[in-house]
């Protein structure tokens, strides 16, 4: 078995237009696959495909060798076990912050000690622990975008799938969460896939890159990525 | 009429549309939150079924439930026409499309976001309803506001039902229509006003509990 995420020939419409044209990519085990394209060029979508929140119109989506059945909701509901979405406006939920972690962990079934620990630790190591009992709603746009990110590590996936994840962060902040998402996947040896305008931070943090242009892959790069080749696209 | 019989009338008016509005809720609020999150064939016809049965005349669902509850009707056997049951049960058909159709747009009505963050979750169905419930509560509560204020300001229904009998199924809005066609209009404004007044008040504990809720969240 080869364990990689493999998109293969992905075809997305919205009504009329063609979103996602043929798109392939692939994410492998450890390492980082950033996706960056201008606005509107399909890159939210695919990833919302790879979240398995909408079905591709056309191509197959196959995790460690294995397709995805979009209509196979229980087969969906166990993979996004795994998966961690983050998208691009990371909402909250109307409670405090600390019940913004601590609640996802219980509904995950778990024990009351084990979500406590892990939600004092995850607010702790994003310097949050301070906000704990406000509403999370009142935080700054940057604290909600951490919330996030905490929150959806505290689950332990095993895929991540972030839109954007530092788009609101200032930019010592960014360069902290780059590093904690990128420890966390050589870590965990887990898939990732991320969305990002910021060629510095793709630079910093890719293993492979994919430039989406018009719904279609213009340029992949792995291993050396330049930046003057990026900026070709962009 | 006496005032003990004015306060039998205002509660038995509470208790009979508490209860079914109640019911409705429990039913409404799941159900509505479920249709709203699932995909389904029908799922569009469904929502306009529902919409179109929130604007159901309670004199139609009067004389219908009166045919079924009747002795010769299909439910006949459980005598329960002409008592509080038999009111609770129309009001609570009446409701339960307003609490489900008014549920179903406070969930829709989410961010997007929100809701694909909820889903991506991948959490048991019960626990994603849930917590898609919280999220809309606000515009929730106002369904069952709706829905509270329809069934105690509703006649057509209680009346076919419950027969307006003095001491026992005798409401304030069907006590209205009663001392109207007798002429006594100062007992009629009197009930008018009470009438006001409990909707007032169901009114002002909603607000409270509301204002309650986003201060605890805070």
């Amino acid at each position: 078995m080869k364990e990689v995420i493999r998109a293969l020939n992905i075809v997305k419409y919205f009504g009329e237009t063609r979103i996602l044209d043929n798109v392939s990519l692939e994410a492998h085990r450890g390492k980082i696959a950033v996706i960056m394209g201008p606005n509107g060029s399909g890159k939210s979508t695919l990833l919302k495909i790879l979240a398995l929140l909408i079905p591709p119109d056309a191509g197959r989506l196959e995790i460690d060798d294995s397709p995805i059945d979009f209509n196979n909701e229980l087969e969906k509901r166990s993979l996004q076990k795994k998966i961690a979405y983050l998208p691009q406006r990371p909402p909250v939920l109307s409670a405090n912050v600390f019940n913004n972690i601590y609640l996802p962990l219980r509904l995950r079934g778990a024990s009351k000690e084990e979500a406590k620990k892990t939600t004092e630790s995850i607010l702790s190591i994003l310097r949050l622990k301070e906000y704990a009992k406000i509403n999370a709603h009142r935080l700054s746009g940057g604290q909600k975008q951490l919330l996030a990110i905490g929150r959806t590590l505290a689950l332990n996936p095993q895929i991540l799938l972030f839109d954007e994840p530092t788009a609101s962060l200032a930019p010592n902040t960014a360069e902290t969460v780059q590093d904690i998402v990128k420890r966390y996947v050589r870590e965990k040896n887990c898939y990732a896939v991320i969305v990002s305008h910021n060629i510095t931070e793709a630079k910093k943090i890719a293993d492979e890159l994919y430039v989406l242009v018009s719904g279609k892959i213009k340029e992949t790069f792995s291993g050396q990525i330049s930046e003057a080749e990026i900026l070709k696209w962009i | 009429m006496d005032i003990a019989e004015l306060i039998q009338i205002t509660l038995l008016s509470i208790q009979v549309s508490g209860v079914a509005v109640v019911l409705s809720s429990i039913i409404g609020v799941w159900l509505g939150a479920y249709i709203a999150t699932s995909e389904f064939k029908l799922k569009k016809l469904t929502i306009t079924l529902i919409d179109t049965l929130m604007g159901t005349p309670p004199v139609l669902l009067g004389l219908i439930l009166y045919l079924v509850l009747s002795r010769s009707g299909p439910l006949g056997f459980l005598g329960v026409l002409f008592t509080p049951a038999a009111m609770i049960i129309a009001q609570f058909l009446l409701t339960l499309p307003i609490v489900t159709g008014l549920a179903i747009s406070a969930v829709e009505s989410l961010p997007r976001e929100l809701r694909e963050y909820i889903k991506s979750l991948a959490l048991p169905a019960h626990y994603e309803v849930l917590l898609l419930i919280n999220e809309a509560r606000t515009g929730i509560i106002s369904g069952v506001l709706a829905a509270f204020s329809r069934a105690v300001s509703e006649v057509g229904a209680v009346i076919i039902v419950g027969g307006n009998i003095r001491y026992y199924t005798r409401v304030l809005t069907t006590a209205i229509v009663y001392y109207t066609n007798s002429g006594e209009f100062d007992t009629v404004l009197w009930l008018g006003l009470v009438l006001t007044l409990v909707y007032f008040a169901i009114n002002a504990v909603v607000l409270l509990l509301r204002y309650r809720m986003g201060e605890r969240s805070d």
